[in-house]
């Protein structure tokens, strides 16, 4: 829950998304090593294959979707732009958010853009540490 | 003797050290006896029980967690429910149920609207791992949450001859 907690509150999502960050908690920690089974990975060790980590990524990243021609008119841009809050069982295959529609789909055509997020943790970070300056009493200073 | 309390002289110099030192035990009270001087002489031994330390310093077993893994995956399932949330996600799930394989340490988790669906999510992930690694789940071990002890999945666990394992209530270290 802790790690879930902290996807949550680095990005500065809503709430209501908790239940994609457990998700996801549960798919990354089963990809990372456990004390218990001498820093063996649980999926490792439940299947015996040597897991594939290349399509992770940041929860909360932007996405570029490609859509079905049939779908659109022909002047009408053919990418759709959602979030990515978890992975599903099938790798390369993930799960979107759109934040307009409050709908979450599975997608596999994507692109992704993890600087957006990235930023966004890195200044939200520099926020939390203005906060604590202004924390100390001014005798202090 | 120096430092005898008066008119205890026929009891145990140990047993008055021990009360004397806010109820020390005896190993310490040996070193003490090395270590210091005039201090009463006499050791208290492991047999001697003292009222106020039965009554007064009684913890907890300690959990020793190192005899009961499972030795293959599927052998035991740890279990537990979380929830409600106050907060409801876009399909209105509050609840969330987790299994969490002994052996191998992977984790399935499952949303749930309501507690009471803990049985078929567990029906679910049951169908799911048996099909995947051609193995039988074995055991659960689970709190006392009413959602474990219902009828419906005490009649299943008799049917599918898995053995159920209800932690003791209040210890939940034992929980995996």
């Amino acid at each position: 829950m802790g790690v879930a907690r902290a996807m949550l509150h680095d990005q500065g999502l809503p709430l209501h998304l908790w239940v994609e960050a457990c998700n996801t908690t549960v798919y990354v920690q089963n990809h990372c090593p456990h004390r218990i089974l001498g820093m063996n990975t649980p999926e490792e060790a439940y299947s015996g294959k040597k897991p594939d980590l290349s399509h992770l990524r940041i929860f909360h990243a932007n996405v570029y979707m490609h859509v079905m021609k049939d779908a659109t008119k022909k002047l009408e841009p053919t990418t759709e732009v959602g979030i990515f809050v978890g992975h599903t069982d099938t790798p390369h295959n993930y799960r979107v958010y759109f934040p307009d529609i409050g709908k979450t789909v599975v997608r596999r055509d994507i692109k992704f853009q993890e600087e957006k997020a990235m930023k966004c943790s890195l200044e939200r970070e520099l926020h939390l540490h203005a906060d604590e300056e202004l924390l100390v009493p001014k005798d202090e200073l | 003797m120096a430092g005898k309390a008066e008119g205890l002289v026929s009891r145990d110099d140990g047993k008055l050290c021990h009360r004397r030192l806010g109820h020390l035990h005896y190993g310490a009270l040996k070193i003490l006896q090395q270590i210091t001087t005039r201090l009463p002489k006499g050791t208290l031994t492991q047999s001697d029980q003292c009222k106020g330390c039965t009554l007064g310093m009684f913890v907890k077993a300690t959990f020793h967690e190192k005899d009961s893994r499972a030795t293959m995956i599927l052998e035991r399932i740890h279990t537990n429910v979380c929830g409600p949330f106050s907060v409801a996600s876009i399909a209105k799930h509050r609840y969330y149920v987790i299994f969490v394989d002994d052996f191998s340490r992977k984790c399935w988790i499952f949303f749930m609207q309501k507690k009471s669906k803990t049985y078929s999510k567990f029906r679910e992930f049951k169908a799911l791992v048996e099909k995947e690694s051609r193995k039988k789940v074995k055991a659960l071990r689970s709190d006392n949450g009413g959602e474990y002890i219902s009828d419906e999945f005490k009649d299943f666990w008799k049917a599918e001859g898995i053995r159920r394992v209800l932690i003791l209530p209040i210890t939940h270290s034992r929980m995996g």
